[in-house]
């Protein structure tokens, strides 16, 4: 039993069996279930508080989020670890990469050092040497176009006076620097027009790969126009209520939730 | 006093009177001491005193540095070369002495006087510390720009203090600098001291900008852990004169910054910047008069200091709007960042106006380090240590980049980031 149970998870790269969780004493994951394969496009729905953004600060190991019930399994090295177990930095280092909805400004820090600090940082974890900064630019210039960002933005302050638009183009940009196994994009497609929507989306989808996941959270079925998911999971009051292929998202754009609630 | 025990035989040894004519400098240190005598050191019952105790200079026997004048041993010179920049015209006073050999040649434009004018000449002084440093004065450093001159190298006034064996030194600089009319200079105030030596450094910097003149000024405290470094800087600004300022302080067990920049003439600028780095149980005092005396002058203040282990910073801000400066346009801000349960700050920033059209802003933060930005980090994959580390260094050298000449800015980043090699990080642990 449990061997096939082991053989049948192999291939899972993140498991979350009846998750609990509170913030400021208040609940709001509620047993929350969901399991993520590579190569895997996740798109998770729900009106506002319904606990999305607060599943992606619990899977990057955000503290002011407690849980108090259930676990979650990520892969790391063939084998399902107890992520919850991770500092955030590990986590990241395993893979794991959170797009903020609200980026944070670092006055002070410029984009370059934070860039290639982070990059380092799981270079050393993984065993590998460095990359010299001359090195990195190089590497930089790739991840740059595919954004739609130039070089000068290398020299500013982490987000810091960056419009909206620019802030999710730098969380991109990151990600497609840090290159994670397990993406998760917290409503990456707010406050953006349709052109930055379109960079922001085209990025994603050169940054889709076989071997790593992606979860988009999201109120809106627009940002699904752009990158297709393969399940759509509708997320309400702290637990996944209903899970189906893309037409989902179609069918809650014309007909809202309230179907859903029982 | 304890810190004029040694004054008699002081004024036997070094009597004013063979320096100057006139007896015009014994009868100004006459009147320093008199002034020293009376008022006596400070204490925290006086206001702007109130969150520094220097209590301990009445517990060490300091002895004036002219009475121990022996050159750098090499390698106190080394050390002393490593603190000089090739891109400066360096003049360097070792134990409060101008040594010609590690000294630069001043370039055109530039000269040196020791005659103060009669105005200087005063009786009356703002503290005892004023008053102590005109009373062990030997001679007055002066410095004089031109007119219309652009002195393109920073010059760098360098302090740097050491004995080893014999009594601790204390030493009084005196410097008056005068920058005139439409010329430019980038002046640096520092102080070094052998590490783990004890000393009193008690400077006397005054700053004089006339018509049109545009200066770079930065004071740079970065003395042995064991050293008491109490510092007063005056700067005043004619017409249209443009400053830049920056008190920079990392070093010393106990200092004190008190800076006074006066706007005399219409249409000057000044930006007035402190970065401070404290640590251990290091106290760092940072107290401040902006004096807007006539109209459309504009002033920004931003000090921003970083507060570990047992360390205190104090940071006293006035800023003082005359009735005759209209439309003066003055913003003040301080912000802390304490990094241990430990460290504290003081920070009373104030605003004085009497004139009715001024734009003015104050404000102060006393905090810890911003969660949300360290979770940004962390989230990044870099370690806590690491992450804690950058956005300190960020927070502060933001003040850095507002320095404009390049060499100054990474001089000053230099002297932060070996700040920050000697700092315990506890938040992180």
């Amino acid at each position: 039993m449990t061997l096939e149970n082991e053989s049948k998870n192999m291939n899972n790269l993140l498991e979350i069996k009846n998750l609990h969780a509170k913030v400021q004493e208040k609940e709001i994951l509620k047993g929350l279930d969901l399991v993520i394969k590579p190569g895997e496009i996740h798109a998770i729905m729900g009106p506002n508080g319904a606990g999305k953004s607060t599943l992606s600060k619990i899977l990057a190991g955000h503290p002011a989020y407690e849980v108090t019930e259930g676990e979650v399994k990520y892969e790391i090295n063939f084998q399902m670890q107890n992520l919850l177990d991770l500092s955030p930095d590990l986590r990241a280092k395993e893979g794991i990469f959170l797009g903020f909805q609200y980026p944070i400004e670092v006055p002070g820090v410029s984009n370059l050092t934070f860039l290639h600090t982070a990059f380092n940082s799981i270079l050393e974890h993984q065993g590998s040497e460095p990359m010299p900064e001359g090195e990195f630019r190089e590497f930089l210039v790739q991840k740059l176009k595919l954004v739609g960002m130039k070089p000068e933005y290398l020299e500013r302050p982490v987000n810091t006076g960056f419009s909206g638009g620019e802030k999710k183009k730098n969380e991109i940009l990151q990600m497609a620097v840090l290159a994670p196994r397990l993406a998760l994009l917290d409503e990456t497609d707010s406050g953006l027009d349709i052109d930055a929507l379109r960079v922001v989306a085209d990025g994603v989808n050169k940054l889709r790969r076989k071997d790593n996941a992606i979860v988009l959270i999201t109120h809106y079925q627009r940002l699904l126009d752009y990158i297709k998911p393969d399940f759509v999971h509708v997320l309400l009051n702290g637990k996944i209520v209903e899970t189906g292929d893309s037409s989902l998202a179609h069918k809650l754009e014309e007909q809202g939730y309230d179907w859903l609630i029982k | 006093m304890n810190l004029l025990t040694t004054y008699d035989s002081f004024n036997r040894a070094h009597p004013a009177s063979d320096i100057l004519a006139e007896g015009k400098l014994a009868q100004f240190r006459q009147a320093a001491f008199n002034y020293a005598t009376t008022h006596g050191l400070p204490t925290r019952q006086n206001e702007d005193w109130h969150y520094t105790s220097v209590k301990v200079l009445n517990e060490i026997q300091f002895m004036p540095s002219v009475f121990n004048l022996m050159e750098p041993c090499s390698e106190t010179a080394l050390q002393i070369k490593d603190n000089l920049n090739s891109a400066f015209t360096n003049l360097v006073f070792f134990n409060g002495t101008l040594n010609k050999s590690l000294s630069s040649d001043l370039p055109l434009g530039i000269s040196i006087h020791e005659n103060l004018n009669a105005s200087e000449i005063t009786s009356t002084f703002h503290d005892t510390f004023e008053a102590l440093n005109a009373a062990y004065m030997i001679k007055p450093f002066i410095i004089k720009v031109a007119k219309e001159t652009i002195v393109d190298k920073p010059v760098n006034i360098m302090f740097f203090t050491s004995v080893e064996g014999g009594p601790a030194l204390m030493v009084h600089p005196h410097v008056r600098f005068v920058v005139g009319e439409r010329s430019s200079v980038k002046i640096l105030e520092s102080h070094y001291g052998k590490n783990g030596v004890s000393y009193f450094v008690n400077s006397f910097f005054d700053l004089q900008l006339n018509d049109n003149s545009k200066a770079t000024y930065s004071r740079i405290q970065s003395d042995s852990e064991n050293a008491i470094n109490i510092g007063r800087t005056q700067i005043s600004l004619q017409k249209m004169a443009h400053l830049e300022s920056l008190s920079f302080a990392t070093g010393a067990g106990l200092s004190r910054h008190s800076l006074e920049v006066t706007l005399k003439g219409q249409g000057a600028y000044a930006d007035v910047l402190g970065v401070y780095v404290a640590r251990d149980s290091q106290h760092i005092d940072n107290t401040t008069v902006i004096d807007h005396q006539v109209g459309d002058c504009n002033t920004n203040q931003l000090y921003k200091g970083l507060i570990d282990g047992q360390a205190k910073a104090v940071f006293c801000g006035k800023v003082i709007i005359r009735k005759d400066a209209q439309k003066a346009n003055s913003s003040q801000l301080n912000n802390n960042l304490l990094l241990s349960s430990k460290a504290e700050a003081d920070s009373k920033p104030s605003l004085e106006i009497y004139a009715d059209d001024v734009k003015a802003s104050h404000g102060s933060t006393v905090g810890q380090m911003n969660s949300e930005e360290l979770f940004y980090l962390l989230s990044r994959a870099i370690p806590k240590p690491k992450a804690i580390t950058m956005l300190s260094y960020g927070f502060l050298s933001e003040v850095i980049y507002k320095i404009s000449n390049p060499e100054i800015q990474s001089w000053l980043s230099k002297h932060l980031e070996a700040a920050f090699a000697k700092i315990q990080l506890e938040s992180a642990k």
